[in-house]
Formats: C-alpha cells, structure tokens, sequence
C-alpha cells in the first residue's frame, strides 16, 4: 500500500468528532465522576456504620445473649434467696426473685414469638 | 519529543492519584484519537461518542493500575479497541454512515468523491475486527504481534484478516469502479 493509498484508506476510516462533543464529554464525564465519588463515599458510610452497629444489634437479638441474661439472672436470684431467707427481708427477696424469673420467661417468649412472626411474613 | 513524553508521563502519574485536572487535561488530550478509534471499528457517530465515554470512565477507574507512564496511549488505544470491538459484538448491527454526512465529509475534505465514497462503503462492508487491524496497522503502525496482543487473537490470525481486509477493499473498489465506468 503506498502513502497516497493509504492517505485515503484512513480517510474513509476515520471521521473528525462533532465540534460540541468536547464540551459534552467534559461535562458528562466529570458528571458521571462526581456520582461515582458520591455513590462510593455512601457505601463507605453504610459500610463503617453497619460494622460498628450491626454486632452490637446481633449481641441484642441473639438468644445466646438473653439465655445468658437469664441464667445470670437466675444465679443473682439464687444467691439473694439463699442468703436472705429468713424473715420479711428474705420474703421479698424471694418473691422479686421469681417475679424477675417470670418477666424473663416473658421476654424470651415474646421473643420467640416475634422471631417466628418474622420468618413467616407475618 | 522527549520532552512531551515527560510531560504524558507527569498527567499519567498525577491521573493515577485522582488528581481531576490531569484526568481532564488527558481527555482534552486524546479526545479525539479515542473517538476516532472508535469510530473508524463501529462506523457509527452516536455509538462512537459512547465508546469514547466509556474508555474515559474507564480510564479513571482504571488508571492508577497502569505500571509504566509512557505506555498510557497504549494502552488508551487497547481500552478504546476492546470496548469498540465488544460494543460491536453486542449490538451486531450493520453501522452505515448516512449518505448526506458522508458527502459533507467529502466536500470538505476535497477529496475524490467517487473513491472516497466507495471505499467508505467497502469499509462498512467489513466486520469491526478487520477494520479495527486495518487502522492499528495503517494508521498506528503497530507490528503483528502488537495487533495480536491488543486483539487477544493470534498473530496468524492477524495477518490473514489483514490480507483479507485489503483484498476485500481491492475487490470492492475495483467492481464498483468497473460498475462506474
């Protein structure tokens, strides 16, 4: 292929852009970097957030956390029952003990409840 | 030369850490080479101006990986050649230059009309790859192997189309010349 022919072969090829398509390049590309930059420090945002917030919301709803609760609760209520029951002193002593047994039970059932409610949708 | 060499290599590297002037600065730059890469593989003005679009983007997200400076337009000419190749592929329609566009072309180009035309037309007729080897080739000057790496295809693979792509052009203008006469 000699220069001439090859002048005219890259004619055909390739075309000048449009007189305005640098300006609308500029702008749209520094358009889609802006919402890149903005989307990718949100992420980051949610990202930290969820680290810091979701195990301690885990810890919260996790049964292993509320049967812990519970059977530190039965052991405080064990130890006062045994060291006050004698007299009125060791009478409330007892009755707060189950009265703190019952409420438990309650918030584990509510719990279980709502744990089910949730999975089935309802 | 050198010089300006030095001076790609310095926007690359500041490019690299996201400095935004330098990003817009190599647009400005190679604006044009893309669109015309582009163009000349999907035939297509509107599809070309996307390609370009994308191998920018492209080029932010993915300039800081690039290792040596001085290759960048290398590279920019592999991105722009890949995502035209592939936008192609996708689309596999037939990308025809309207008639009146391509006379003004002509007419300001002073160029002969009649071979002007039939070779734009002989070009359409090829497939994206061809004509993507044609221009690495003719205008880049790009060796075999180089066309071979950028197109991930063999280099006998390139050669052959390479041939095939300038008879297909010989033939073409040839008959539509007899047809002409």
């Amino acid at each position: 292929m000699n220069d001439h022919q090859k002048e005219a072969l890259l004619s055909a090829l390739v075309e000048e852009p449009a007189p305005d398509f640098q300006a609308r390049l500029l702008s749209r590309t520094r358009s889609i970097i802006l919402r890149r930059k903005r989307l990718r420090s949100r992420l980051m945002i949610a990202v930290t957030s969820t680290g810091f917030f979701l195990p301690l919301i885990l810890l919260f709803l996790s049964p292993a956390t509320w049967l812990l609760t519970v059977a530190l609760n039965l052991m405080q209520a064990m130890q006062n029952v045994i060291v006050y029951s004698s007299g009125w002193h060791g009478q409330i002593m007892t009755a707060s003990t189950f009265l703190s047994v019952f409420l438990v039970s309650v918030a584990i059932w509510l719990l279980i409840i709502s744990t089910r409610f949730v999975r089935t949708g309802g | 030369m050198q010089s300006e060499d030095d001076s790609l290599a310095s926007l690359v590297r500041l490019a690299k850490v996201g400095d935004e002037g330098a990003l817009t600065k190599l647009i400005l730059r190679y604006h044009r080479h893309v669109y015309q890469t582009a163009y000349a593989i999907v035939r297509s003005r509107l599809d070309a101006e996307e390609i370009t679009q994308d191998t920018f983007i492209r080029m932010y997200r993915k300039v800081s990986t690039l290792e040596d400076e001085h290759a960048f337009h290398a590279w920019l000419t592999t991105t722009t050649t890949r995502l035209a190749i592939d936008h192609a592929r996708r689309n596999k329609k037939h990308y025809n230059l309207p008639l009146d566009e391509t006379k003004d072309l002509l007419m300001a180009n002073h160029t002969d009309l009649s071979s002007h035309a039939m070779l734009t037309e002989a070009l359409d007729q090829l497939t994206p790859q061809h004509r993507a080897i044609l221009l690495l080739r003719e205008r880049d000057g790009y060796e075999y192997m180089e066309i071979a790496a950028i197109l991930k295809i063999p280099i006998g693979t390139v050669k052959s189309r390479l041939a095939n792509a300038k008879k297909a052009l010989r033939l073409r203008v040839e008959r539509d010349g007899d047809t002409n006469e």
